[in-house]
Order: C-alpha cells, then structure tokens, then sequence
C-alpha cells in the first residue's frame, strides 16, 4: 500500500483537520455516484477504496482507539427496486457484470407499451456506457418524466453534468448515500453531511 | 479535427498558459521537423489538447527551451521534440491524408481541386506518420470509412455518427497505452472526438441545410430551424462531455496540466460550445 499521507496529497505533518479536509474532498471527487454508469466506475471505485483505507490508517495511526472512517462506495452495482424474475432485473445484473450488449438486447426485446420509468432509465445507462451520451440524456429525462420522485433516477440526470471537483467545476447535486454502512460510518457521513449543510 | 477545444485563457493561471503555449509552438515546429512544413500550416487547438493529453498521462519529462520561429521574432518558450508531441504529429499527418481522400469524394467545386492539389504534401505526412508510429494510418483510416458509410446512409441519429469519429479520437489518444491509463486516454479521446463532431455539426447547421449535405443534427430535428428549437438540450449534451473528459482525468491526475485539462474541459469546452450555438444569430 501506498503512503496513505501521499495518497491523501498531504504532509505527514499536517492537522487532523487538514487531514479531514483533504480526505473529504478526495471522497466527493471520487464518489461513486460521480461515475454511475461511467465506463471507468471501476478505476473510480479502486480511488475511492485506496483514499477510505489511507484515512483510516491515518486516523487508526492518530488515536488510540479504532475509528473506521469514509464513505461505503456503491461501487458500480445497480440496487433498483425490480423484483429477482424479472427482466429488468436481469438487466441490472448484466450492467453491473458490464455486458452492455446483452442488457440492450434484453431492453430492446420489451414492447412499447411495457416500457416503463425504469425500462427508460436502464437504457438510458446502457448509452451512458457506450458513451452515446445524448442518447443517454434523453432516457434519463424521459426516467425523472415517467417518476419525478425517484431519486435514484434524479441523480443519475444531475451527475452526468458534474465534472470533477478537483477543476471547480462541482455542478452536480450530490447525494451521498451509504448503502449498507455500519452505525459508525452512518455517523461520520451524517456529520459530513451537517458540516457540508453549514 | 477543427480546432474547437481551446482552453479560456483569461481563466488560466499565468504558468498554465506559458505551459499551454509552450506545447502549443513545440507540436508546430515537432510538425515541422518529423513530418511536413506544409503541417505547420494546418495544425489546430484539438491537437495541442491531445499532445496536452499525451504528456499528462504518460508523465513524460519535457524540456522547455526558449526559441524563435517565422511568427514571433521574440524568444518564447517553446517544448522540445518529444514522444507526446512527435506522436500526436504523426497522428495529425495521418488524418490529414484521409480527411483529404474524404473530401475528395464528398466535396465539390474549389475545395475539391485546392485538395487534390495539395493531396501529394498530405499522402507524405501520412507517410512519416505511418513510418514513425507504425498502425496510426489504419487507426485513423477504418473508423473514417465508417464514418462515411454511416453518413452516406443518413444516419440520423447524432450519437451514432459522432461515435465513428469518437472512436477514431480514443485510438488515437491511447495509442501505444497500457492498462488504466490506457482506459483514461481513451474516454477522454472519445468525448474529445464527441464533442469536435457534435459541435462542427450544430455550426454547419445552416451551411449543410443551404448546400443540402450531410448533417446528423439537422436529420435528427428535421432542419436547422429544428435544431435551433432543441438548442438547451443539445447544449447540455456536448457540455455531458466536457463532463465526462474532467470525470475521466480525475483519475489519472495530478501533473502540471491538470489546469490546464481542467480549464479546458470546463470554460474552455463551455465557451466553444455557447460559441457554435449562438451562430444562429449570424444565420
């Protein structure tokens, strides 16, 4: 493993609040939710796995105590709300294996008139990922359209404007959600989110 | 490729520009060396960027020395001849040729014969291209040929189009490139490429509708005046790649062009795209 005060791009001296403040902005520029259905959400997802294990030994370095810090990271893994048999379902599986061509064929087969929010938004991520992003753009409204309140699908449409936090470009209405933290990291993300509210 | 993606100077800090100029004379006299002085002539902004590209991901050493040329009689800092500049020279010879073999058969009039004047300097280009980067010639000439198919079909769907020459970018941006960077370089070539042939088209809208050619968007929105109604999407979708080429060098940072990439992908990128948009009001 890498030097974690290199990983983080700070100094072995610095303070626990420098420490912090570095941290937290490589999360939100490496994010997973930054690179949903990004052709790269993998290499994204290694960054964000070598920044949270860089700060946790930092801070496990610091204090005594055990402190398990840093966002979960959804990887590239598609939750949905489809059930197990169904097609889109399948669909979802073949995206998160990166068989793009087989999810599109699947999605393609679906009559008209079955197609529905999230047939829109699973396409919509199969363009995303042969880059047609025009293409994508439009299933991902047509998405947010069909169900306005899914914020699933609202996310997926604001991130694919965000650039990189690391350019000033941060656009992106970012939603930082823990699936399946332990009670620790729900915590530390709470706070992140209350001081990112300030 | 038509020169586009150019960086928004006045948000560039003083040592990104020295360094984006410096880039900017070293691939015209590279050009000039290693492949034709007819080059030096042609090259444009799309291709610095990609020698920007180059040299940030492969992490070359440069060497900046001062130096005049025909242009500026005052010594500016220009980079010396290296790997990234001499191959995205080469890259450059190599589509110049082919562009000019596709205008041979799709242009007509002035621009037609100026082409096959000029096309013995282009095939030499290609040549010292090809000689020096063996494979580039074929990395440029099969994503051109479908290109041309697709367009000769009248595919209608912008995406589809701008993908052939997407492609032809990305190949040529990772040319040589192993693993993640090898990744890296070709996202970001793709959505250079998307957003060079997305944009050429919105600014022909009117030219291509008068002379009735070829243009995706204009078949996509049936006519100019249909693109124009669609402008705030069509906006949004080629500022998704600039996005997209920040998003992809976030992974690969970390160098002294991360402003000038940065810049580029973002005010440079936005203020290309408001420039092709508001043509409409020059109709």
């Amino acid at each position: 493993m890498r030097d974690p005060y290199q990983v983080l791009g700070v100094n072995p001296n610095a303070t626990d609040d420098e420490v912090k403040k570095a941290y937290r902005e490589l999360a939100k520029k490496y994010h997973p939710d930054t690179y949903v259905g990004n052709p790269l959400a993998d290499l994204a997802a290694e960054k964000m796995k070598e920044i949270n294990e860089a700060y946790d030994t930092i801070t496990k370095q610091r204090a005594s105590g055990n402190r398990s810090g840093g966002y979960s990271g959804g990887g590239n893994g598609y939750s949905g709300n489809t059930s197990g048999g169904s097609p889109l379902y399948r669909v979802r599986e073949l995206l998160s294996a990166n068989r793009v061509t087989e999810a599109e064929t699947i999605l393609s087969r679906i009559p008209n008139s079955e197609r529905n929010a999230e047939w829109y938004f699973l396409m919509g991520h199969v363009m995303a990922r042969k880059n047609w992003l025009g293409e994508a753009r439009k299933y991902f409204e047509q998405a947010c359209k069909m169900d306005p309140y899914n914020a699933e699908y609202r996310n997926t449409l604001n991130n694919m404007a965000s650039h990189s936090t690391a350019g000033g470009y941060n656009t992106s209405a970012r939603n930082d959600d823990c699936g399946g933290c332990d009670m620790c990291t729900g915590l530390l993300c709470a706070n992140l989110l209350c001081n990112c509210c300030r | 490729m038509f020169g586009y993606i150019r960086p928004d100077m006045g948000e560039l800090k003083t040592k990104h520009v020295g360094l984006y100029r410096s880039v900017y004379c070293g691939i015209c006299r590279c050009s000039g060396k290693h492949i034709s002085r007819f080059s030096r002539f042609l090259l444009n902004y799309d291709f610095v960027f990609l020698a920007v590209v180059r040299l940030a991901l492969t992490g070359e050493k440069y060497v900046i020395k001062p130096r005049r040329c025909m242009v500026n009689f005052k010594k500016r800092g220009v980079m010396e001849p290296n790997e990234a500049l001499k191959f995205t020279s080469a890259a450059f010879g190599a589509l110049a040729y082919f562009k000019a073999l596709d205008d041979l058969q799709d242009e007509k009039g002035f621009k037609r014969f100026s082409t096959r004047i000029f096309l013995p300097f282009f095939r030499r280009m290609a040549k010292k291209g090809e000689k020096m980067y063996p494979g580039i010639s074929d990395t440029v000439k099969i994503p051109l040929e479908k290109l041309s198919a697709l367009e000769a079909a009248n595919c209608a769907v912008p995406d589809e189009a701008a993908d052939s020459f997407a492609v032809l970018t990305a190949d040529i941006a990772s040319f040589g490139l192993e693993g993640d960077v090898s990744r890296v370089a070709k996202d970001m070539g793709y959505h250079i490429g998307r957003f060079v042939y997305l944009a050429d088209a919105l600014d022909d809208r009117y030219k291509d509708q008068k002379t009735q050619s070829y243009n995706p968007l204009n078949l996509a929105f049936g006519g100019a005046e249909g693109v124009d109604q669609n402008i705030s999407f069509l906006r949004r979708t080629l500022l998704d790649s600039g996005a997209a080429i920040s998003r992809s060098y976030a992974l690969a940072d970390g160098n002294s062009f991360d402003g000038i990439i940065y810049n580029i992908a973002g005010y440079g990128i936005e203020a290309a795209a408001e420039k092709v948009i508001n043509k409409e009001n020059s109709k």
